[in-house]
C-alpha cells in the first residue's frame, strides 16, 4: 500500500485471486486519502470486463501503515475479524468488508479491502453546521444500537471479561501500566486512576463497545444511512466507555453533537437501549470521559515513548503529544467538576439524614 | 554562541518559510495534511524551547516542598522514598536531559504524595493543593505547550 506505483497493479492481482468470474480487472486510479489517523488509506478506482462490457466502482483499502511510523498499534486481524463477525450479526450498519490480505504478501502490508461509501462522513458533513437537526438524536440512537448487542452474541476469540467490576478494574489498571512503563513519569494519570477507583458508577450490562465512536467513524450513504466504519478497537465493555469516548473526542475535534444538549441525547439512547437513568446519566457519562480514554491514550503514549527511544517517528505521532496534554487538561476539570457533585450529594443526603 | 535570534523566533521563521514558500507547491491532500501538521508542531517547538527549562526547574522546587509536607504529614513511605530518590538523583544540572531526568524523579514523588492523600480523607487539604499543582503547573503549561494544536485533517 506504500509503493502507490506499484499498487494498481497489484490490487488488480489481488481482486483477480478473488474474482475468477471476470475477464479482466483493472485498477485506473490509486490515490492516498488524508483523514485516517490510525490506518493508511486509500481509495482506488477499479474496472470490470466480462464479453466487451465494463462496469466501473471505487473501493477502499484500509492497512497498517509503514513500520515505525504508527500512530497508534492495533491489530489488522482483530479488526478483520470483528467486520466478518459484523457482517454476519446484520444488526450494525457498516460498509460490507469484502476481501482481506491477512499476510501482506499481496499489498505490501495488512490491509482490509471494502466499499466506498459515497457519501462521505457525518464529520465532514456537520462540521460546518449551525444546526444539526435530528443528528444529535440519530446519533444516540446509533451508539445504542451498538450496544445492543450482547456478549452471547460475539465470538469466543473475542476477550469477555468475567464480570463487570472485572471490566472497570481493568481499565484503571491499564491507566497505571501505561504510566508505569512511560519514560515520562505521569502524575496526573496516577490521580486519575486513584480517583477513578475511589469512584466507581453504578453498573451495567457489558455490551459490544466500538471503542473508537467519532463522527469521522460514521459514514453516510447515498440514502442518508449511517455506517459505522474503523472497528479496531471493538471489544466487549461496559456500553458507556463509547459514550465517554466520543464525548471526549469531540470536545477536542468538533462539534460534540452530545454536548448540543446532554439530556436529549442521553434520552434517546436511553430509549434504544432500555438502560435507565440512573446508570446513564451526565455524571456517569463524565466518569467513562475519563476512564475509557486510556483506550486509545495509552497505546499513543506507547507510540510516543517508542518516538523518545528513537523507535517511531513522524509528524502524525508528534501531533499526539498535544492529544495526551487535551486529556490532562480536560479530564483534571472533569474530576474536580463530579467531586463536587458527589460532595453536594453527600452533603444534601447528610443533612437529610440528620 | 549566538543566542539572538531565539531558537522560538528561528522555528517561527521556519514556519513562515513553509506556509508561504513551499505550501503553495503542495499538491497532494495528504502531503498538505502533513505540512499542517508539521507548522503546528514547530509551534508548539518554539513555545517549548523558550520556557521549558524554567517550567520544569520552579515545578521541581515546589514538588519537593509539597512532598516534604504530605510525607510529614502521612508517613507514607512510597513517598518518603520517592522524596528520597528525587533529592539523591537530582543532578542540578541545566542540561536539558538531566533536567528532564530530574523532573521525572520528582514527578514521581509527587504522584505518591497524592495517592497517599486520596488514601486518607483525612488528608483533603493537602491533596487539593497537589491537584493544584497538576492544574497549574502541568495542564494550563501544557494548554500553552499545545499552542494552535487540532487535529488536522481528521474527517
Amino acid at each position: 500500500m506504500h509503493d502507490h506505483d506499484a499498487m494498481p497493479g497489484l490490487l488488480a492481482e489481488f481482486l483477480r485471486r478473488h474474482r475468477d468470474d471476470v475477464e479482466l480487472i483493472e485498477v485506473t486510479e490509486y490515490e492516498p486519502m488524508a483523514g485516517g489517523y490510525s490506518r493508511s488509506m486509500a481509495r482506488a478506482r477499479v474496472r470490470y470486463t466480462n464479453d466487451g462490457v465494463s462496469l466501473e466502482e471505487n473501493v477502499v483499502l484500509r492497512g497498517d501503515p509503514p513500520a515505525g511510523h504508527s500512530m497508534i498499534e492495533t491489530d489488522r486481524d482483530h479488526e478483520w475479524a470483528v467486520l466478518k463477525m459484523l457482517t454476519d450479526l446484520g444488526v450494525i450498519p457498516i460498509p460490507p468488508a469484502r476481501y482481506y490480505d491477512a499476510t501482506g504478501e499481496h499489498l505490501g502490508t495488512k490491509a482490509i479491502v471494502m466499499d466506498h461509501v459515497t457519501g462521505g462522513s457525518l464529520q465532514s458533513l456537520i462540521q460546518d453546521m449551525v444546526e444539526y437537526g435530528d443528528h444529535p438524536t440519530r446519533l444516540a440512537r446509533l451508539w445504542g444500537l451498538i450496544h445492543t448487542v450482547t456478549p452471547d452474541q460475539l465470538p469466543d476469540a473475542m476477550p469477555h471479561p468475567e464480570s463487570w467490576d472485572a471490566r472497570i478494574d481493568e481499565l484503571i489498571a491499564t491507566w497505571r501500566h501505561y504510566e508505569s512503563a512511560s519514560v515520562n513519569s505521569n502524575p496526573t494519570w496516577r490521580y486519575i486512576a486513584a480517583w477513578l477507583e475511589a469512584n466507581k458508577p453504578p453498573p451495567l450490562p457489558l455490551r459490544l463497545t466500538h471503542g473508537d465512536p467519532q463522527a469521522p467513524n460514521v459514514m453516510i450513504d447515498h440514502d442518508d444511512n449511517y455506517l459505522v466504519v474503523d472497528w479496531e478497537f471493538a471489544a466487549i465493555g461496559d456500553p458507556r466507555e463509547d459514550l465517554g469516548w466520543y464525548n471526549i473526542y469531540s470536545t477536542a475535534a468538533g462539534p460534540n453533537l452530545y454536548e448540543v444538549d446532554p439530556e436529549a441525547f442521553l434520552a434517546a439512547y436511553r430509549e434504544v437501549t432500555g438502560f435507565g437513568e440512573a446508570e446513564v446519566n451526565q455524571l456517569t457519562v463524565g466518569y467513562f470521559t475519563v476512564l475509557s480514554s486510556i483506550k486509545i491514550l495509552g497505546t499513543i503514549c506507547s507510540q510516543l515513548d517508542k518516538f523518545a527511544l528513537g523507535e517511531n517517528s513522524g509528524a502524525m505521532t508528534a501531533l499526539q503529544i498535544g492529544s495526551i496534554s487535551f486529556g490532562h487538561d480536560n479530564f483534571i476539570n472533569a474530576i474536580s467538576g463530579m467531586q463536587a457533585a458527589f460532595d453536594a450529594m453527600a452533603a444534601a443526603a447528610e443533612g437529610a439524614s440528620s | 554562541m549566538i543566542v539572538r535570534p531565539t531558537t522560538a523566533q528561528l522555528l517561527r521563521d521556519v514556519r513562515h518559510e513553509l506556509t508561504e514558500v513551499v505550501g503553495p507547491e503542495v499538491h497532494t491532500a495528504t502531503a498538505k495534511v502533513a505540512l499542517e501538521q508539521i507548522d503546528i508542531i514547530l509551534e508548539q517547538c518554539a513555545v517549548r524551547s523558550g520556557s521549558e527549562i524554567a517550567w520544569m526547574v520552579e515545578e521541581i522546587d515546589e514538588i519537593e516542598a509539597y512532598a516534604a509536607d504530605v510525607a510529614d504529614a502521612t508517613g507514607d513511605q512510597a513517598t518518603i522514598a520517592a522524596l528520597e530518590a528525587g533529592r539523591t538523583g537530582r543532578s542540578g544540572s541545566l542540561e536539558l536531559d538531566d533536567l528532564a531526568g530530574d523532573y521525572n524523579l520528582m514527578s514521581e514523588a509527587l504522584s505518591c504524595a497524592i495517592e497517599a492523600c486520596m488514601a486518607d480523607p483525612a488528608q483533603r487539604p493537602l491533596r487539593e493543593r497537589g491537584i493544584e499543582i497538576l492544574r497549574l503547573r502541568r495542564a494550563e503549561r501544557e494548554t500553552v505547550v499545545r499552542a494552535n494544536w487540532r487535529l488536522v485533517g481528521r474527517g
